[in-house]
C-alpha cells in the first residue's frame, strides 16, 4: 500500500516540515513587549510571543531558542530592549541555524518606541511577502508531532476526552507519528503504570520525575488541582492524575525528555517539565506553559482536553479543543472543536472517538482552522526554572 | 446536566471501585442506574453531574477507589448513596486542598 501525504506542508531549510507558515514577533524582555505588540498590531496573521524576565537563565535561553525555530515558523522578528540578559542575537542565531528568516531590533539602538515600531513594521511587511515563496512539500502522518494538554478538567475529562486522546495517540504512533504528553504534576500515583510501558532506564526516569514533581508540589504547597476541578467533581490530585494520564494511551513510552529537546525517533514521549532546583522555579504554573513545552518539543499541533472550558490557543500550533462536558460544549460552543460527551453515555466508544479525533487532526494538518485560530488566540507563556540540559539520544 | 429521561446513570469504572460518577444532577431520593456494574443505587443527598456517589459502606480511613485505584481516603463513615467529595474524603498527598479552596 502506498502511503499518501495528508497535507501540503512547508519545508524548512533544516529539513523540518510545518503545517502552518507563521511569522512571529518575539520580545526578549517585558521592557520590549509593548513595542513588539505595536509592531505586530496592524498585521493579520502575525504571531506574538516572548519572555518577560531580565535575569540570566539557561533554561529560558534553551526553550526560547527551540521556539524561534519551531517547524510552523517561517521567520521571526526579535525585539529586544538591548540590555537584558536573554540576548536577541542568540535567538536570531538559533532561528537562522534552522534556516528561518530572522531579524533583530534593539529599542535602545533604534532610538525609542516610534523608530523601532516603524522599522519593525517595514521588516515585517517584507518578511510576510517573502513567506509566500516558502518551499512547500508533502506532509505525511509520519512527519506529524502531536502534543497534549488538559486544562479546566472536570470528571468528564478522565472519562471521555482524555481516553479518546489516548486512542488517538495509539492510532498516530501505529502509523509512525510522534506524540507527547506532559503534566507530570498530574501523574501523581501513576508512575508505576507508566513505568511498565518503558524499558528499565526510561522507567527509572519516569519514577524520578514523578517523585521530583511530588517533592516540588509538597515543598511549594502547589498541586496541579484547582477550584474548578473540585466543582466539576474531582476531589484529589490522585483522582485528577488518573484521568489526565489517560491522554498517553497505551503504547510504549520511548523516553522522558527535558523541555526544549526534540527527539527524532517516532513514538511516544513524556516531557519532564519539573525543575531540578527547588529553590529556583516551580513546576509549570499554567496550561499556557505546558503548551509552550509541547511547542518547544516541535509539536505541529496540540490536543487540549477540557471539561470546565478554556479559550486558549497557541502562537505556534493549532490547538484542538476537546470537551466531554455536555454543558460546557453548549455554553462555550465557540471554543470547542470536538464534543466527546457521547462517550460518557456509551453512545460512542472511546476507539470511535479516537478515530473521529484522528480525522480532525488530519483536517487541521491540511489547513482547517481550529476554534482558537479563528478567534485569534495566540497564548504562549513560560517562566524561570532551573533544569539541566539533557540531550535526547532518540 | 439536566436529567435526561433514561440517562440517570452513574459510571462504575472498575469492579473494585467503591464510588461511581454521576452523569446527571441527582437529588436526594433519586434512583441511579449503574453503568459498568449491575444494579442501581438510591442517592441519599443531592449530588451534581460528575461528582461521586458511595456504592458501599465505607469506614473512616478506608481507601476511596476509582479506576480501581486509590484516590484518597474517607474522612468519615459513609453509607451507600452519599456524596463523596471534599467534605468526606481527602488526598493522601495534598491534604490541604480543601482549605486552599476555601481561603
Amino acid at each position: 500500500m502506498t502511503v499518501q501525504p495528508i497535507a501540503r506542508g512547508w519545508l524548512r531549510p533544516d529539513g523540518q516540515k510545518g503545517i502552518r507558515n507563521h511569522v512571529a514577533v518575539v520580545f526578549t524582555v517585558e521592557c520590549a513587549e509593548h513595542v513588539a505588540r505595536k509592531i505586530a498590531a496592524p498585521f493579520e496573521d502575525v504571531q506574538l510571543f516572548g519572555f518577560d524576565g531580565c535575569h540570566s537563565n539557561d533554561y529560558v535561553r534553551r526553550v526560547m531558542s527551540a521556539l524561534v525555530a519551531h517547524p510552523n515558523l517561517y521567520g521571526v522578528l526579535v525585539v529586544s530592549l538591548g540590555c537584558e540578559m536573554l540576548r536577541g542575537e542568540h535567538l536570531v542565531q538559533a532561528a537562522r541555524a534552522g534556516g528561518r528568516e530572522a531579524h533583530l531590533l534593539s529599542i535602545q539602538a533604534e532610538g525609542g518606541t516610534t523608530a523601532t515600531v516603524d522599522r519593525g513594521r517595514a521588516l515585517l511587511a517584507e518578511m510576510l511577502d517573502m513567506r509566500e515563496d516558502a518551499k512547500q512539500c508533502d506532509f505525511y502522518l509520519s512527519d506529524l508531532r502531536v502534543g497534549s494538554n488538559c486544562g479546566g478538567s472536570d470528571a468528564t475529562s478522565g472519562l471521555a476526552s482524555n481516553p479518546s486522546v489516548g486512542a488517538l495517540f495509539d492510532r498516530i504512533i501505529d502509523v509512525g507519528g510522534t506524540c507527547f504528553f506532559d503534566e507530570i504534576t498530574e501523574m501523581m500515583g501513576c508512575a508505576e503504570m507508566a513505568a511498565v510501558r518503558a524499558d528499565s532506564a526510561v522507567a527509572e526516569k519516569i519514577r524520578e520525575a514523578v517523585n521530583r514533581a511530588i517533592d516540588v508540589a509538597v515543598r511549594a504547597g502547589m498541586f496541579g488541582i484547582a477550584t474548578g476541578n473540585a466543582e466539576g467533581g474531582l476531589t484529589s490530585i490522585e483522582e485528577k492524575s488518573l484521568g489526565a494520564y489517560m491522554k498517553s494511551g497505551h503504547r510504549p513510552i520511548r523516553d522522558v525528555i527535558r523541555v526544549g529537546e526534540r527527539p527524532r525517533t517516532p513514538g511516544l514521549y513524556l516531557i519532564d517539565s519539573i525543575p531540578d532546583d527547588l529553590t529556583r522555579g516551580v513546576s509549570p504554573v499554567s496550561d499556557a506553559e505546558n503548551m509552550s513545552n509541547a511547542a518547544a518539543a516541535g509539536c505541529h499541533l496540540l490536543l487540549f482536553t477540557t471539561g470546565r472550558g478554556t479559550p486558549m490557543g497557541s502562537a505556534l500550533m493549532p490547538v484542538i479543543k476537546v470537551c466531554g462536558s455536555p454543558r460546557t460544549c453548549e455554553t462555550m460552543r465557540e471554543n470547542i472543536d470536538v464534543d466527546t460527551s457521547n462517550v460518557l453515555f456509551g453512545d460512542t466508544t472511546i476507539e470511535e472517538m479516537g478515530e473521529l479525533l484522528f480525522r480532525e487532526v488530519v483536517s487541521v494538518a491540511a489547513g482547517k482552522r481550529v476554534c482558537a485560530e479563528r478567534l485569534g488566540h495566540t497564548e504562549l507563556h513560560m517562566h524561570y526554572m532551573v533544569q539541566q540540559h539533557r540531550p535526547c539520544t532518540g | 446536566m439536566q436529567n435526561e429521561s433514561g440517562r440517570r446513570f452513574a459510571l462504575v469504572l472498575d469492579p473494585a471501585d467503591n464510588v461511581a460518577t454521576l452523569l446527571f444532577d441527582a437529588i436526594d431520593g433519586d434512583r441511579v442506574v449503574l453503568k459498568g456494574a449491575p444494579g442501581a443505587i438510591v442517592a441519599r443527598e443531592d449530588i451534581l453531574f460528575g461528582h461521586k456517589i458511595a456504592l458501599r459502606p465505607i469506614a473512616a480511613g478506608e481507601s476511596i477507589l476509582k479506576y480501581g485505584q486509590r484516590i484518597g481516603y474517607a474522612l468519615k463513615d459513609l453509607t451507600p448513596g452519599q456524596w463523596v467529595h471534599l467534605n468526606s474524603m481527602a488526598s493522601e498527598l495534598d491534604a490541604d486542598f480543601r482549605r486552599r479552596i476555601e481561603k
